[in-house]
């Protein structure tokens, strides 16, 4: 009864002085991160107001938060480093003092980073499948308290303020106690880290306090926070593989639409590994959805209608390069082509099927130097051809269809030069070939050097 | 200087008997570096006492206090409060005693009757009854924000927070720095009355010694760390005396009288302060051949100066 009373003070107490807090994180990342993200991209990118604008508002979210916990965890150690608050002279046992001051906003401020994570990811662009970022934001939060309040404990107030402050504006040269895991996935690892740290580290520094001495508890758990904080990246343990990978974090690639509007494909790609490629597909007119994931590059080609979906894959260590055809209503996934490229020559993304759904062209890039490969694929018998072989081209970035004329456009010689390329495509079914048969460069001059 | 411990119930070669003692510490050091803030302190504050803890200011009262408290750790030697060691069992100790800090800091943003329900919690002795007697004694407002209150008035309610659970021992360190005289008396005032009431052992440290006087039934003076006093209050008073002297001829030295704490002279007239008062004191001033001997008692502030002042030396 002494025990529920004391912990229902405990509590109450807790509430009254971080509610604030709370209450912060809870509307500044859901105002000034929406209102953030609503600023459409180009206004961002290339108005520099509305780029000032939009970083001040990215700022506003994500420093306001991780200062308002660093001042209220900073005062909260400092407070009981002291020793000079009424709790400080109260009958309460330290794991209590430590599960209500220490866990308890650690796992809140956990869950609180869940909902910060996620109106952070609208923010960021090309974000497709933010759950790792929900996760970077709850860890991050629980972070600058745990770190800001150990800080505190055993070194003052003042310090862990200005810890606090470096972890939000410090920026770069230690990016693991900065902002930066917030909108780096890949430093997940050491934010889990600091933070279970920051809660181990603190929790022996209440437990130790009654038997051994302060300069004792403090080096001691000091020590222990270090091995948290940096023994992972040191010895090379792996905290983020514990992470399930439906959390990874996805970016968005692009998507297409059948002819007829009703079936849309889109693919995302994970940011760790840009070779794992999700495609989802919805019909439009059932509400169905059909998810397909490859672990070797593969590029979505088109929809050809309500239920029909080409793709082109490229396994690892093989030239030569499979056309798919998926079936989503029934998930079925049929090769239709092979094209037997010459060695050393990868997929390329930006392929899109014919006006009549009948063909594809393919772009196969050489690995070593410049060239380009142009394959057209006839989708029905499985004709395939070269069209433009070796073509002196970096990259190239689309095509279109105009009747059996493709237009590759957008495309960038060795020179830096920008060129339309196209040519006429000739389908001798009968003997299952695809020609070109002539082709032409067109200078182009909007953003090439000419 | 020799520490007396003078008319203890019972003298014992370790840590006492509890039910004798409320605290009782051995030995007990305190290290910061080099500087020592508490060198070798034996103290044995009898139970029921009103124990006046004196010393200037850094004398180590307060490091003693929170060594005491298990708010600050020893460097050596032990400590006991209520018989309980004072790291070991600090949770019981806490349950057991009130605590009112020097400029206690309490939460700004509860209000009186919010943090009185706080600390209600914590203690099974709480008596509401008790709490609400002594709001009323010392007036606190229920509705008032502790931040908004005047120092005095905070100082009154971490009285009452410390009282209410009708403790075994109160410990009150410096509670009275930085109030105003009225609000100092005030409040030592109302100390005095609920501990005539009580009739629980209270431990205070203060550096203002004349206020303390009325209070108190034992002193103990700590200086520099060590403690070089430890007696009840009349031992203390009847033990240090002064001795004005009138000479024709003033002496060269007054060494042939015992315990001599400190000398004044002022033309004919010679003031000495001695230690451990005998009438062998007095006929070995009479020795030295003044014309005129007075024997006077000392207030408490002036026995403080000559102890402090003798250790000084």
């Amino acid at each position: 009864m002494a025990g529920a009373s004391i912990w229902k003070r405990l509590l109450w107490k807790e509430f009254r002085e971080g509610w604030q807090v709370v209450l912060f994180t809870v509307v500044a990342p859901a105002v000034l991160f929406s209102v953030a993200g609503r600023i459409p991209s180009y206004l961002r990118d290339y108005s520099i107001l509305w780029g000032i604008i939009t970083v001040i508002l990215k700022f506003s979210g994500a420093a306001g938060v991780h200062l308002m916990i660093a001042l209220w965890a900073a005062a909260k150690g400092g407070s009981r480093r002291s020793g000079n608050q009424v709790a400080g002279h109260l009958p309460v046992s330290p794991t209590a003092e430590w599960s209500v001051s220490v866990l308890l906003p650690v796992l809140a401020l956990g869950i609180l980073g869940l909902w910060f994570g996620l109106f952070a990811s609208r923010v960021v662009p090309g974000i497709y499948t933010p759950g790792k970022m929900i996760l970077a934001g709850a860890l991050d939060l629980a972070a600058t308290y745990a770190i800001c309040y150990f800080i505190a404990l055993i070194v003052s107030t003042w310090a862990a303020v200005l810890f606090g402050l470096f972890r939000m504006v410090g920026g770069t040269l230690l990016s693991v106690l900065t902002l930066r895991p917030m909108l780096e996935p890949d430093a997940v690892r050491f934010v889990a880290g600091i933070t279970l740290g920051g809660v181990v580290a603190a929790f022996l520094f209440f437990a130790l306090s009654q038997k051994r001495s302060l300069g004792f508890r403090q080096g001691f758990s000091l020590l222990v926070m270090i091995i948290f904080a940096f023994g992972p990246a040191l010895f090379g343990v792996d905290i983020e593989s514990m992470i399930p990978d439906k959390f990874e974090y996805k970016i968005w690639g692009g998507s297409v639409m059948s002819p007829d509007g009703l079936l849309t494909v889109e693919w995302v790609l994970a940011k760790t590994a840009p070779e794992k490629v999700s495609f989802k597909a919805l019909n439009r007119l059932t509400n169905m959805t059909r998810t397909r994931s490859f672990e070797s590059e593969t590029c979505l080609l088109g929809a050809s209608d309500r239920r029909t979906v080409y793709l082109a894959q490229q396994r690892p260590a093989e030239s030569s390069v499979r056309v798919l055809r998926w079936d989503v209503q029934t998930g079925d996934m049929k090769a239709v082509s092979v094209l037997n490229a010459r060695p050393g020559v990868i997929l390329q993304q930006g392929s899109r099927l014919s006006p009549n759904s009948r063909y594809t062209v393919l772009i196969l890039r050489s690995v070593v130097g410049n060239g380009l490969d142009v394959w057209v694929v006839d989708l029905q018998t499985g004709g395939n051809g070269v069209v433009i072989p070796c073509a002196p081209l970096r990259q190239l970035r689309g095509n279109d269809w105009v009747g059996n004329k493709v237009i590759l456009a957008w495309q960038e010689d060795r020179y830096g030069e920008y060129n339309l390329l196209t040519t006429d495509v000739v389908i001798d079914a009968e003997a299952m070939k695809v020609t070109g048969t002539s082709e032409s460069l067109i200078p182009f001059a909007f953003g090439g050097k000419r | 200087m020799t520490v007396l411990h003078r008319t203890l119930p019972r003298e014992a070669s370790g840590m006492a008997d509890s039910r004798h003692y409320a605290i009782e510490t051995k030995a007990l050091t305190k290290r910061f570096g080099k500087h020592v803030a508490v060198d070798n302190l034996t103290l044995r504050v009898p139970t029921g006492s009103v124990f006046a803890f004196l010393g200037r200011n850094g004398a180590g009262k307060t490091t003693t206090i929170r060594i005491l408290l298990d708010l600050l750790n020893r460097t050596s030697g032990e400590a006991s409060i209520l018989g309980l060691d004072c790291v070991k069992d600090s949770l019981e100790i806490k349950r057991r005693i009130g605590y009112v800090a020097e400029g206690q800091k309490m939460y700004d943003w509860m209000k009186v009757d919010e943090i009185i329900w706080f600390c209600k919690g914590f203690y099974s002795d709480w008596d509401d009854a008790f709490a609400a007697e002594l709001k009323h004694k010392l007036e606190l407002p229920g509705s008032r924000k502790i931040g908004e209150m005047s120092r005095g008035m905070q100082a009154k309610l971490a009285l009452l927070l410390a009282m209410a659970y009708r403790p075994e021992l109160l410990i009150l360190d410096e509670p009275t720095a930085g109030l105003d005289v009225v609000v100092r008396r005030d409040f030592l005032e109302g100390v005095i009355e609920l501990i005539q009431e009580q009739g629980r052992t209270v431990f205070f440290s203060s550096h203002i010694v004349h206020e303390v006087e009325r209070v108190a039934d034992w002193v103990g003076i700590i200086d520099k760390g060590k403690l070089i006093w430890c007696s009840p209050m009349e031992e203390l008073k009847s033990s240090i005396k002064r001795l004005v002297l009138n000479f024709d001829e003033p002496p060269a030295s007054f060494s042939a009288i015992p315990n001599v704490l400190t000398v004044e002279s002022s033309g004919r007239q010679s003031e000495i302060t001695v230690k451990d008062f005998s009438p062998q004191a007095v006929a070995a001033a009479k020795s030295l051949g003044p014309t005129d001997i007075r024997v006077e008692d000392l207030g408490l502030e002036d026995i403080f100066v000559a102890l402090v002042g003798k250790s000084e030396e």
